[in-house]
């Protein structure tokens, strides 16, 4: 782990209209991941924990405060420019793994350096698929492969372009207690090899335990627990 | 600059990455694509087949020009020529000359001893000059044969199975058959169905004797100059017009005859390319709705790749992409569906047109038609394309998130500003007058607003009612229509927009077909007699009478020409535009009597019976609706006329709507008993025989004694015009048919749209314990209301929009056909309810655990 902050959030805040009146979900929260670092943000449903992580990955904007991610301030960018970001310096990992169900295991693998027009990407992917076991599954397409196996094939994906930083949203939220056990340990494993930071959100304590430091989000207040 | 400036440069979209995943995407999709590619097929089927067919007719008349006239200036009168026309005959100063004398008459063939009204043409000199005469032997021309000899009509021919070397007597001459007249320059064959052309030698009309009685006559000079009509001579004629026309003469140069019959096929083509266009606008909503359904599938891949740095423009190239391509396909196979019909058309529409019809890809029509189909498909496709590219990434972690709704999107009100003007444009170029195309797109935006209106209505309704006793599955039902994520407005306004299109056009057609349909009652008469003359008139119904059938009517008949109307000569009302120049040129027939028949009632004023001419008020008179419109008139009204040299002067007091379905004398103007009686006229008597045997011999007595006297068999003429409109009717429903097809496909893929709004729902009431025949119920319910409503509302609209189009547009009454207009509400409903409960099937069925997974 390095010194150096990747993410770093300064009194963040984040607010929805809903019907009359204004639902503050975050509210003047901070936080700071070094590289290299994995955090697990939990808390209860509806603490805000998906909010705060679509707002450190880029996807949202908040309604105060600042965001920076890789030292560029994601406050001022336009969505176009945090998609760029996205691509250089972000993987995912979702709950329902979300893959593109058009596209084979390969070329979900392949879309983040084909989206970054590098091209003989097709070895790379490969190789990624057979880290993550699935060798043999290259040209199945998503509904041909089975939960676990779809989530390997997201890892592949998220893991592809070499990402400073990853965000996994529940990544075995959808698993069954064995398939889990491997996924974690691919996450950790892939993480460790790759010197990413990894930010992950989970209602899991025992996944939650294997991350350097434990943020618990509650009345969108984010607080350190460990 | 940044390095996040650079590395910006090399993310910009790479063209083959997106040309690979739009093909990629598509995998599971095709179905759906496919959905959106039907949907125009049809319309841009019928656009193209109209289109192309339209330019081929605008190039044959372009390119026949002067064969259209056969002649470069042509002369009519209904008198024969006195010595002012020929003085302004000679000052022509024409390299060629020739005569063509036109009246209507009986031809007796001896060989099988029956009659039949014929239209005679007596001609010399080298007409035509401009294409040919076809006949058969080949190049026969009366003009220059000198016996008494005759080419008769093809029809003729094989009705009556004449051969060369018959006989056929004319008036009181025999002139014998030497061929068959297969086609004149610039006539069709549907003008001589009622009326066959016989042609002979000018010479010998003489010899005919029927010049001197008061038949329908049309002397016509035909002229050709070395180098063409002028353009000096032109405008001398033009300068020369009131001149001429005051002298009893009118002429037609090659162009005005070219003008002419431009202004007919545009009125053929533009009903056949109005039901393009409403094929198109149908097909619209249907490619709307596929795309809607389709991007609805795709709103989480999309997000997913904004997720992994997908810029928003680079996702929406991608859906972009499919669109062009979709839309393409299904333009170009619309096209070659299209040339398809267009190369049937012309066997179609043969009869109508005065030249040969070839088909020929017309490709600059073809080009036209096609963008503008495209453009159109493009547009449509893009009103739930543009708001998905604000489609936010979060919606890969919060399915929830949605995408902004396209009322707040000003792409997209440009893009349906862009439809509004291409609706409009074509509009305007397929009516060629801006009132009529601004009625027909302010028609379409008041049919949207109503059934907008309607759909929130019934929202409203319903959530106010919320009806808590009903059992649970109409509860439901019902309650599915105003519950957040309804589509009742949306799918009231397809389905109604759908109703409302094709039930206009099914109005349009059965009023223009139920005008040309006639009423053959048994009580009618089924021959009627004319150009009787006053002393023929007591012994022909004595004919009548010993051939044992039945006198209907005995019409007398004077012509007369109207002079003004109030204190304004006509010759200075012919360039305003309230006036319709044929009804102030034409010469009239008109008749008189004390009272008037049932199938000619007033409408406004009084008829009144009798009159004197002893009276110094202006003659009261009756006319009939259509001419009091063509002619801007009101009661009390002075009208004057020229029988026959006296001036008389009238005042309308009367308005008619007379029935013309009904096969009888008809008449514009109805004189009361007192004032013509001592005018010239001939008669008319109408008869009912009974046989064709009886029907053949009354018409041989009366013609061999009068051979003045034609006589029309009423039955045949109803079947040529049976004939006549069943070819019509073919190609209008024909077309029709294309509409209803797209109507069906857009039908289909509204529906497909409320598929992702009931499926979550309907199988989480079956994890719940709802059996399927609940789930089934609670649909039917929906679809329902929505289709019966949506077709309500629709067709409702069309009675108004057609009521319009048949007043303004077709200038013709109205019909309804009341059983088949309730039937097509519930039919449409019906649809509605079976394309939705077959749509569900699939989530009916499976479990619901399944089901969940699935969608």
């Amino acid at each position: 782990m390095h010194n150096r902050v990747i993410l770093s959030l300064d009194k963040v805040s984040k607010s929805f209209a809903s019907g009359d009146r204004l639902l503050e979900v975050l509210k003047e929260s901070s936080l700071e991941a070094r590289v290299g670092e994995s955090i697990a943000i939990v808390g209860p449903s509806g603490s805000g924990k998906t909010t705060l992580l679509g707002i450190c990955a880029g996807l949202d904007s908040p309604t105060k405060g600042e965001v920076s991610l890789n030292g560029e301030s994601l406050s001022t960018q336009t969505e176009d420019q945090r998609s760029d970001i996205r691509n250089r310096y972000v993987g995912f990992v979702f709950q329902n793994f979300q893959l593109l169900p058009t596209l084979t295991a390969l070329e979900n693998v392949k879309v983040p350096l084909e989206l970054r027009g590098e091209t003989g990407v097709e070895f790379a992917a490969v190789e990624m698929l057979e880290k993550v076991g699935l060798g043999e599954r290259v040209h199945h397409y998503p509904v041909q492969l089975s939960g676990g196996e779809q989530q390997r094939v997201a890892l592949a994906r998220a893991f592809i372009n070499r990402p400073k930083i990853l965000f996994a949203d529940e990544p075995t939220g959808n698993l069954d207690a064995d398939t889990s056990h491997s996924i974690v340990d691919l996450l950790f494993q892939l993480n460790r090899d790759a010197g990413t930071t990894l930010i992950l959100v989970t209602h899991d304590r025992e996944l939650a335990e294997k991350t350097d430091r434990i943020l618990r989000i509650d009345q969108g207040r984010v607080t350190v627990e460990r | 600059m940044s390095d996040l400036s650079r590395s910006s440069k090399k993310l910009k979209p790479q063209l083959n990455w997106v040309l690979k995943m739009a093909w990629r995407d598509t995998r599971r999709s095709r179905g759906k694509l496919a959905l959106f590619a039907f949907s125009v097929i049809f319309g841009v089927a019928a656009l193209v087949a109209v289109n192309s067919l339209r330019s081929n007719l605008e190039a044959e008349v372009d390119r026949q020009s002067k064969a259209l006239l056969g002649s470069d200036l042509e002369f009519r009168s209904s008198e024969p020529f006195d010595d002012k026309a020929e003085e302004l005959f000679s000052s022509l100063n024409a390299s060629g000359e020739a005569i063509d004398t036109r009246l209507s008459t009986m031809a007796l063939f001896i060989k099988s001893d029956q009659t039949r009204l014929v239209s005679l043409r007596a001609m010399s000199g080298g007409f035509p000059w401009y294409g040919t005469l076809d006949t058969r032997p080949e190049g026969l021309n009366v003009s220059e044969i000198e016996g008494k000899v005759a080419l008769v009509e093809e029809s003729l021919k094989i009705q009556y199975e004449l051969e060369t070397g018959d006989t056929i007597r004319i008036g009181d001459a025999e002139f014998e058959v030497i061929g068959e007249l297969l086609r004149i320059p610039g006539e069709s064959s549907f003008g001589s169905s009622f009326s066959p052309r016989i042609l002979i030698p000018q010479i010998h009309l003489e010899s005919t004797n029927l010049l001197g009685f008061g038949s329908r006559k049309t002397f016509r000079k035909h002229f050709v100059f070395e180098n063409g009509l002028s353009e000096d001579l032109k405008k001398t004629l033009r300068s020369k017009e009131t001149e001429i026309r005051s002298n009893g003469l009118r002429f037609d140069t090659a162009e005005e005859q070219k003008g002419s019959i431009g202004n007919m096929l545009d009125e053929m083509t533009s009903y056949l390319s109005l039901v393009g266009f409403v094929a198109l606008l149908l097909g619209g909503v249907g490619i709307a709705g596929a795309m809607q359904v389709y991007l609805k599938e795709k709103s989480e891949s999309m997000a997913v790749l904004r997720c992994l740095g997908c810029r928003g423009q680079t996702s929406m190239m991608v859906f972009c992409i499919q669109v062009f391509v979709m839309g393409f396909v299904g333009c170009l196979l619309g096209a070659i569906l299209g040339v398809g019909v267009q190369a049937a058309l012309p066997r179609i529409v043969q009869s109508f047109v005065p030249f040969d019809l070839e088909f020929e890809i017309v490709w600059p029509s073809l080009a036209e038609a096609f963008a503008f189909a495209w453009a159109l498909t493009l547009l449509f496709a893009f009103l739930p394309l543009l708001p998905m590219r604000k489609l936010s990434p979060l919606r890969a972690i919060r399915s929830s998130m949605g995408v902004q709704r396209g009322r707040n999107d000003w792409l997209v009100w440009l893009a349906s500003g862009l439809i509004g003007i291409l609706t409009l444009i074509f509009s305007i170029l397929q009516t060629d007058e801006v009132t009529e195309a601004l009625g027909v797109f302010g028609g379409i935006v008041v049919a949207i607003l109503v059934l907008t209106a309607t759909g929130i209505g019934l929202r409203g309704l319903l959530r106010r009612l919320s009806p808590r006793t009903l059992p649970f599955v109409w509860r439901q039902g019902l309650s599915n229509l105003y519950r957040p994520n309804n589509r009742t407005v949306s799918l009231i306004v397809m389905i109604g927009m759908g109703a409302f299109l094709i039930y206009t056009l099914y109005l349009c057609e059965v009023s223009i077909l139920k005008r040309g349909e006639i009423n053959d009652q048994d009580d009618k008469p089924n021959t009627v007699f004319f150009d009787v003359q006053s002393d023929q008139v007591d012994q022909v119904k004595q004919i009548v009478q010993e051939n044992g059938s039945e006198l209907k009517f005995h019409d007398p008949m004077v012509t007369m020409r109207l002079t003004h109307i109030g204190s304004m000569p006509v010759s200075q009302l012919r360039r305003n535009p309230d006036y319709e120049r044929w009804a102030l040129s034409r010469e009239y027939r008109s008749t008189f009597r004390a009272e008037l028949r049932e199938h000619e009632p007033i409408i406004e004023g009084e008829f009144v019976s009798a009159s004197s001419l002893d009276s110094h008020d202006p003659i009261p008179i009756s006319i009939e609706e259509r001419l009091v419109e063509a002619l801007s008139l009101k009661i009390g009204d002075t009208l004057s006329w020229d029988v026959q040299g006296l001036p008389l002067l009238t005042t309308v007091t009367g308005i008619r709507k007379v029935d013309w379905r009904q096969m009888q004398p008809n008449f514009f103007v109805v004189f009361p008993s007192g004032v013509l009686e001592g005018a010239p006229a001939n008669h008319i008597i109408a008869v009912k025989a009974d046989g064709v045997e009886r029907i053949a011999a009354l018409q041989g007595d009366v013609v061999k004694r009068y051979p003045n006297v034609s006589a029309i068999n009423l039955s045949m003429v109803l079947e040529t015009l049976k004939d006549v409109f069943e070819k019509v009717g073919f190609v209008v429903r024909f077309m029709a048919s294309f509409t209803i097809l797209t109507g069906l496909i857009a039908l289909i893929a509204t529906v497909l749209t409320s598929r992702y709004q009931r499926v979550k729902e309907s199988v989480l009431l079956r994890s719940l314990g709802a059996n399927v025949g609940q789930v089934r119920r609670i649909m039917a319910i929906e679809y329902f209301l929505l289709g019966g409503l949506g077709s309500a509302t629709g067709i409702t609209l069309s009675l108004a929009g057609a009521w319009a189009m048949t007043q303004f547009v077709f200038k013709i009454d109205l019909y309804i056909p009341w059983g088949m207009t309730i039937g097509s509400i519930i039919g449409i409903g019906a649809i509605t309810l079976v394309t939705g409960m077959l749509n569900s099937l699939g989530i009916a069925n499976r479990s619901p655990i399944e089901a969940l997974r699935y969608d």
